[in-house]
């Protein structure tokens, strides 16, 4: 199973949202890291075929996503990243609805919705109103509702937004859950939610790919530019030329955590984390 | 195919909004009219007796079945000795009695006007007024010729039907006026529910959801049409239905096959051989049709635009705007969109429908239009809605 991207672009007016991505993605968790407005929606949104290229292609096992037409979608599962759902649905009835969208039969959905409601945990919420579920339900909700077809490409724009680190630990290991046999892609820019699980990691930046990789190798790149030491405090200035992943003033001292592609007198090296990958590809201030 | 039919018809009414609206459009209507009517007959001025409007009706609608009968020579020669016993007794009639004679009157003249050429030509037609000569004697009074054209129609028709019957008109007629007056309510209320069919899931944000769903690419895109359109037809079908079910409690229906001549000959207007129950048939159908093209029109505005508050003005604009300009093409367009209207006017107005002849025209016109509009924006509906992307939600 492989999804393959042909030079895909996407232009809006002057503005290049998304600029010749050409890469393969195979099953497993790919995370896809990049700055608000950096295209991962737009890209993510081609993908899923609800808006269409300016120009390139995509193939689905070596098929034009274009040909397939329907029969791409059934192994679509695309969770939006500002999900609506209707309010006054009950899960349940909204699970329905979905599974009929999605082609399936009566007696396979029963099947799906039980067993995603307990996956996700929503068993007892399985007659309540979608609008009387707190944000990390809506967001499992969400989930389910991605993977009713038992999708084998499953796409999540931001899916961690706006839940506590509980509900985000939860989250993780529900998507870690589902990422082995499946081409998923998660897109986000809060590199916590990824960490530990991801297989690949794919960095955006102005609507290219700047990094696709394993996090070991792309971490290995980042061995011998992740720096830490201990500086008087009228000192730091002559450090702020680098990239400050994290300070800590004390009443003399500041601890520094820094990045920089050349060697710092007196500083001990670091073992990088995705942190220090996504700020040394983000650290022109952009926020994150 | 079906269950997506259905559960698009179910999401339209899931909204509680659009179904407080529709359980006031069916009933709103009806009460007004039945009340209206009711206070029609309220002044002895008007019944020219001391009885409610109710008991008035009531009264009347028993003559009119007592009096009933196919219109022959014999028949009318009865009505005619009935009244003149009544006129020629000595005491004062009661309420009753004056009832009675008006029915008795109306038929006799209806009578005459379908038996006699000579005296409908006299008569001008029907549209007369009764009134004394010099003498004290009861004459009909000449009003202005009706068009020559018409005349001839008029006339035409009712010389090539054979059988005429008169009865008891009252629960037609007032169904009929009914079924009208729903008109103009019900097809701002049909805009407002359909003219965002197929772009209300953009403000849900579930657009995106649903266009990465198998059956929602395309597939959903026929269905809401059909959807649509099953609705349209069956909204009216509720209305007649309500009104048929309301003034069958209330009246009871009479004869079906009372000439509905008859009952427009008592409000002096419009003349046309359909029977009571065609006409109530061509009410039903006129909405229908209308019900029909405001659909498909408020669907197509509603697939071509993203915002559904931008399609329901644009709707209202199409639909309303002709009548506030209140040129003569204003007012005929939104007549041939909405021609429930044409049958309202026909009740007040002698200019617009009058008679069989332009009753039949529109029928077939109506039809022939709503399927030729159907027909043309089918295929625009579903191209609009294949092609719709999802760039900015959210
Ligand atoms: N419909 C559109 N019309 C015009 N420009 C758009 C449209 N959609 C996106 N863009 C632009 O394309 C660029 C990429 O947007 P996109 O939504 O893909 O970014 P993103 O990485 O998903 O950002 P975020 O993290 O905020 O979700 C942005 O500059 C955005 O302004
Ligand atoms: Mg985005």
């Amino acid at each position: 199973m492989e999804l393959n991207l042909n030079k895909l672009t996407k232009q809006y007016g002057s503005k290049l949202a998304v600029d010749r991505v050409t890469l393969t993605l195979q099953p497993g968790l790919t995370a896809l890291l990049g700055a608000n407005g950096s295209g991962k929606t737009t890209l993510l949104r081609m993908i899923v075929d609800i808006i269409k290229p300016t120009s390139g292609e995509i193939f689905y096992d070596g098929k034009n996503i274009m040909k397939l037409k329907e029969q791409y979608l059934c192994d679509i599962g695309y969770m939006p990243q500002h999900l609506g759902m209707y309010p006054n649905f009950k899960v349940e009835e909204f699970l329905y609805y979905m599974a009929t969208l999605k082609g399936l039969k009566k007696s396979y959905a029963k099947i799906q919705i039980d067993k995603l409601l307990h996956k996700v945990n929503l068993e007892e919420k399985r007659h309540h109103k979608i609008k009387t579920l707190s944000g990390g339900m809506y967001q499992r909700l969400g989930i389910a509702v991605c993977l009713l077809n038992d999708p084998k490409i499953v796409i999540l724009d931001e899916p961690t937004a706006g839940l506590d680190p509980k509900e985000r630990m939860n989250f993780k290991n529900l998507i870690s859950s589902i990422s082995q046999d499946k081409i998923v892609i998660l897109s986000t820019h809060i590199v916590s939610d990824i960490s530990e699980i991801a297989d690949r990691i794919m960095i955006m930046k102005d609507g290219s790919i700047i990094s696709y990789d394993r996090p070991e190798v792309l971490l290995k790149e980042m061995e011998g530019k992740v720096y830490a030491l201990t500086v008087p405090n009228d000192n730091v200035v002559n450090y702020e030329k680098y990239t400050i992943v994290n300070r800590k003033v004390g009443r003399e001292e500041t601890y520094l955590h820094l990045l920089s592609d050349e060697k710092i007198e007196g500083a001990t090296l670091l073992t990088p984390d995705l942190n220090d990958l996504y700020l040394y590809h983000f650290k022109d201030g952009e926020e994150f | 195919m079906i269950l997506l039919i259905w559960t698009e018809i179910k999401k339209l009414f899931k909204n509680k909004l659009n179904l407080i609206l529709l359980l006031l459009v069916l009933l709103v209507p009806l009460v007004v009219t039945f009340v209206s009517q009711l206070s029609e007959y309220h002044s002895s001025e008007v019944t020219g007796v001391e009885m409610n409007a109710f008991e008035y009706l009531k009264t009347y609608q028993k003559y009119q079945q007592q009096y009933r009968g196919e219109v022959t020579e014999e028949w009318v020669s009865n009505l005619e000795a009935q009244y003149h016993k009544l006129e020629t007794s000595n005491h004062d009639l009661n309420d009753e009695q004056v009832i009675e004679m008006d029915v008795l009157r109306k038929s006799i003249d209806f009578g005459h006007y379908i038996l006699d050429e000579t005296w409908r030509k006299e008569n001008n037609g029907y549209d007369h007024s009764w009134g004394y000569d010099e003498n004290g004697n009861l004459i009909y009074l000449p009003q202005e010729a009706r068009p020559g054209v018409e005349m001839d129609l008029i006339t035409h028709s009712f010389e090539a039907e054979n059988h005429i019957y008169v009865g008891d008109t009252t629960s037609w007629k007032q169904a009929i006026a009914a079924i009208s007056s729903y008109g103009v309510v019900f097809a701002f209320y049909l805009i407002y529910l359909f003219s965002s069919m197929y772009n209300k899931e953009n403000k849900d944000k579930m657009m995106s959801l649903i266009k990465t769903s198998k059956n929602g690419k395309r597939k959903l895109g026929i269905a809401k049409l059909l959807a649509g359109l099953l609705v349209a037809i069956l909204l009216p079908l509720a209305i007649i239905g309500i009104v048929f079910v309301f003034y069958q409690c209330i009246f009871g229906f009479g004869n079906p096959n009372v000439s509905f001549a008859f009952q427009l000959f008592e409000n002096s207007d419009v003349a046309s051989t359909f029977t009571c129950g065609e006409t109530f048939g061509i009410a039903s159908l006129l909405l229908i049709i209308g019900s029909l093209t405001i659909a498909i029109l408020s669907m197509f505005f509603s697939s071509m635009m993203k915002s559904s508050y931008r399609s329901l003005a644009i709707s209202f604009v199409f639909f309303i705007l002709p009548l506030a300009l209140n040129t003569k093409i204003g007012t005929f367009a939104i007549k041939l969109l909405s021609p429930v209207e044409y049958l309202n006017s026909s009740f007040y107005s002698f200019s617009l429908v009058s008679s069989i002849g332009s009753y039949a025209f529109f029928n077939v016109h109506f039809i022939l239009q709503t399927s030729i509009w159907i027909l043309i924006l089918v295929p625009f509906i579903y191209l609009f809605y294949k092609n719709m992307q999802i760039t900015n939600e959210g």
